[in-house]
């Protein structure tokens, strides 16, 4: 397998589509509440901050101890420890940088930078793997793609973890395969840092090694007799093993173990807890076709229902494309090893994530981003057969005429995209595909709707609008409403009052936020009762489906 | 990869972005209630409905029509599908008058009328849409004493614990209080009983105690039906406990079970031996966190 050359317009065009893809999500940042779990990671991004003050005064008065001692580092960073604080230290020191110290940007906008960062990330990523592998065109017309999927969209603007992971997830496999490729050390010591970057984001990461290895001795083995000699016996087996592998724990552990303070003391212990708290995460409750999944075992057709229903069918179609093309590099009797090794990564990278999720003992905590992460490699390979088949379609033609054909189809599947992006720019978490029926046919079948608490902007301006100076508003924020750190940054970016006074009890508040979660439907019930009225002030609903209301209680 | 493999997929990619272009463009808001159908619908409810009516909405994700309902009206269940005929039964037979049905046609009506055997009272058309005045027609219960509603007139409401130790619960007007937190009473409720919309008691239980609710059979009767369940809170709970439940007559245990800490509602009917006097109805729990726990039923001859 021969790779193609990156050359200076390669870098031109991609750093120009990432910056496109950064301002469109920047500027589209208004429109996407604030998750729930946002409410805590811009608390830390507030810690953090005051971490990196509290850092530059120590430094400045000449004690360059005080920040990495046991009472400092539990200080700042024991909240939220049950994740490495990679991202979050980004969300602190951009929040430092762009609000405190600078005011370029708004608190919420500020931290939300580093998420757009991350998507602008994918886009050079998912264009190097295109361009890499398959050609400049399906390098181009990849993120358009990728980000007209309303639901990575909806979360390349959110202040967490799970765009930063799919990026880091997929650079993990593509970094490798570009080194089994290349062999350059260059690109095993990118890989590894960014391994240890991607470790200190999220747990997800940590199944990749074993996968690694696992493959590569599959196809070590396969290969065995067709090795050369120096590859071959007890030490052979060791100069065979790829470059990358041996980095991890060199390069990548340290990385990590840098890059998250909270370990810096008391390791084994905060490790192990570090371990527990996901080895026993609650599940989350999640309705699938009707069947509220609150209790393991879960189905093993979920993640892969999920998916079939929640992606555009243009990008379902790239999806299984991709997994036929990987299946043919593996059987093909016309592939060589090398290529077998990248199909067969190729096809674990991307499906390995739902494959995980699909166990029934995995603890389900959210929705598909949990299971997305290897979806930018089944776009780009499913692109790339696209394409190829476009071109045998054309072939004819004179090659120009073929390059006019292939941009006609790219920009009518992507005009097809535009209506569902924009019905769910708002609530691209309850996006449903046309093949269930979109949102109204996921409804139908009782379908998770939307999840935590965020979709409350186009409630907000009514709210203000109606609300009398210091009105006690209900937020839900106990179950999977409103969290409430989010509340008070929302007054705090002027989406809701200052005025307005937030509580959790029910029989104090004015007005009300619902959302609805079929689970949590009891508390509509309750808010009718208590209100004495059924009757919305307003309704955030698309194609008539409902995902929140705002509530008044009747006087 | 076979040249015939990736023209199919190259059609299979044009196929499904004009199917996707065309359905979302088209056809993606094709269901619910019309806009204009909305005030109809709610004028119609707003003039008919009557305290102790309860609405279903079908489909149930479209509420728009409540934008125009009056205050007062608020008993709206959004969980039809999760009912059987003898559910919808029980509801009439709990309290609720007339059951009101909104839906978007008459195929989606008669295909609920057929399912749940319902007996159309008045029907009333509103543009597409057509609002239904219905009852069940699993034949009425006579109900002697209903928990819910003759909550008040209980004999006696106490806990006990491992000792026998005795203590009383209050009654406040509306609810039986049997301690400080806001948690500890018993009193009636709406609320989901397995996902079903339901008048109900609040009937919370005690770590290692036992809650007593006793109803005095003044009325002659010869069954109890009586239905318990865990709220959502409680059944998601992952380490919660489930509830031992005893029903006694006169001291004598006639119906024994474990309410498992799940999402179901056990409904048991058992016969009453001649001349019951007492019955106890009792609760009991290991370790009482999260333990939002309703009951429901009543005495039939």
């Amino acid at each position: 397998m021969i790779l193609a050359r990156f050359d200076r317009w390669d870098w031109v065009v991609s750093l120009a589509l990432a910056a496109l893809t950064a301002v469109v999500i920047m500027t589209t940042s208004p429109l996407v509440g604030l998750v729930r779990d946002e409410g805590f990671y811009m608390r830390a991004a507030e810690v953090t901050a005051d971490y990196i003050q509290f850092s530059l005064d120590s430094i400045a008065r000449g004690d360059f101890t005080a920040p990495f001692s046991d009472k400092t580092i539990r200080r700042y960073f024991e909240f939220n420890s049950e994740h490495p604080t990679f991202v979050k230290n980004l969300f602190g020191l951009s929040y430092f940088l762009f609000h405190k110290k600078w005011q370029m940007l708004s608190f919420v906008n500020s931290i939300r930078l580093v998420a757009v960062f991350f998507a602008a990330a994918t886009v050079f990523l998912l264009y190097l793997f295109g361009r890499l592998f398959f050609s400049r065109t399906v390098a181009i017309a990849a993120p358009f793609f990728f980000f007209s999927m309303p639901h990575i969209f909806f979360h390349s603007h959110l202040a967490c973890f799970d765009i930063p992971i799919l990026f880091f997830w997929s650079a993990a496999f593509v970094f490798y395969a570009w080194y089994l490729v290349s062999r350059r050390a260059i690109v095993a010591v990118l890989f590894a840092i960014f391994f240890g970057w991607a470790m200190a984001t999220k747990h997800n990461v940590y199944f990749i090694p074993p996968l690694l290895v696992l493959m590569w001795l599959i196809s070590y083995v396969a290969q065995y007799r067709y090795l050369e000699c120096r590859h071959r016996g007890f030490w052979g087996f060791f100069r065979a093993v790829p470059l990358p592998l041996y980095l991890i724990p060199l390069i990548s552990l340290p990385v990590f173990f840098a890059s998250w303070p909270w370990i810096w003391h008391d390791t084994v212990r905060r490790l192990k807890d570090y371990v527990a708290f996901h080895a026993h995460h609650v599940n989350y409750t999640n309705y699938y076709f009707g069947h509220e999944l609150s209790v393991a075992p879960f189905p093993f057709s979920y993640p892969w229902g999920m998916t079939f229903f929640t992606t555009p069918v243009p990008q379902l179609v790239c999806f299984f494309a991709a997994i036929v093309l990987f299946s043919w590099w593996i059987l093909s009797p016309r592939s060589g090893p090398l290529r077998r090794h990248l199909g067969l990564l190729f096809l674990v990278g991307a499906l390995f994530p739902i494959f995980l999720i699909a166990l029934p003992s995995v603890p389900i905590f959210g929705g598909i981003k949990h299971f997305f992460t290897g979806q930018p490699i089944l776009l780009v390979a499913g692109l790339a057969v696209v394409c190829e088949g476009v071109c045998e379609i054309a072939r004819g033609v004179h090659r120009v005429q073929r390059a006019v054909v292939e941009a006609v189809v790219i920009i009518i599947a992507l005009t097809a995209l535009i209506v569902p992006n924009i019905k769910f720019a708002q609530h691209g978490a309850a996006f449903y595909n046309a093949l269930i029926g979109g949102v109204q046919g996921a409804a139908d079948r009782y379908m998770q709707r939307n999840f935590w608490g965020y979709d409350i902007l186009p409630l907000c301006p009514v709210l203000n609008a109606t609300a009398p100076r210091g009105a006690k508003l209900f937020v839900m924020s106990y179950y999977e409403g409103l969290n409430w750190n989010s509340f008070l940054y929302l007054q705090r970016e002027g989406f809701i009052r200052h005025d307005i006074r937030g509580t959790n009890d029910l029989h104090e508040a004015d007005f009300a936020f619902f959302f609805y979660e079929k689970q949590n439907e009891q508390i509509l019930y309750d808010l009718y009762r208590e209100f004495g009225t059924a009757r919305p002030l307003e309704i955030s609903e698309t194609d008539s489906v409902y995902f929140s209301v705002l509530l008044r209680r009747a006087r | 990869m076979a040249v015939r493999a990736s023209r199919v997929f190259a059609l299979l990619f044009i196929a499904g972005a004009l199917f996707s272009g065309v359905f979302w463009i088209f056809f993606s808001d094709r269901g619910g209630f019309r806009a204009e159908d909305e005030p109809r619908i709610a004028e119609i409810l707003n003039r008919e409905y009557r305290s102790g009516d309860i609405i279903f909405p079908s489909p149930d994700w479209d509420i728009g029509f409540t934008r125009y309902l009056r205050d007062g009206i608020t008993d709206i269940s959004y969980t039809l599908h999760a009912f059987t005929p003898e559910e919808i039964g029980d509801l009439n037979n709990n309290g609720v008058n007339v059951l009101w049905f909104v839906t978007d046609g008459t195929e989606r009506w008669e295909g609920i009328r057929e399912r749940f055997g319902l007996r159309e009272i008045e029907r009333y058309p509103a543009g597409r849409a057509l609002v239904v005045k219905a009852q069940s027609s699993v034949a009425a219960t006579i109900k002697l004493l209903d928990f819910v509603e003759a909550i008040g007139e209980a004999k006696e409401v106490y806990l006990t614990d491992q000792t026998g130790a005795h203590t009383p619960c209050v009654w406040e007007g509306e609810r039986w209080r049997c301690g400080r937190q806001e948690w500890q009473y018993v009193g009636p409720q709406h609320t989901l009983m397995a996902g079903r919309w339901q008048k109900a008691l609040w009937a919370h239980p005690y770590t290692n105690k036992t809650l007593h609710v006793v109803f005095e059979n003044t009325v002659g009767a010869r069954t109890l039906v009586l239905g318990t369940a865990f709220l959502e809170r409680a059944y998601r709970e992952q380490n919660g406990h489930p509830v031992e439940v005893t029903v006694a007559v006169d001291g004598q245990a006639v119906l024994r079970y474990t309410n498992e800490s799940i999402k179901q509602r056990y409904r048991n009917r058992v016969s009453l031996p001649e001349g019951a006097h007492m019955i106890d109805l009792a609760f009991w729990v290991r370790f009482d966190g999260a333990r939002h726990f309703v009951f429901n039923g009543y005495l039939a001859p």
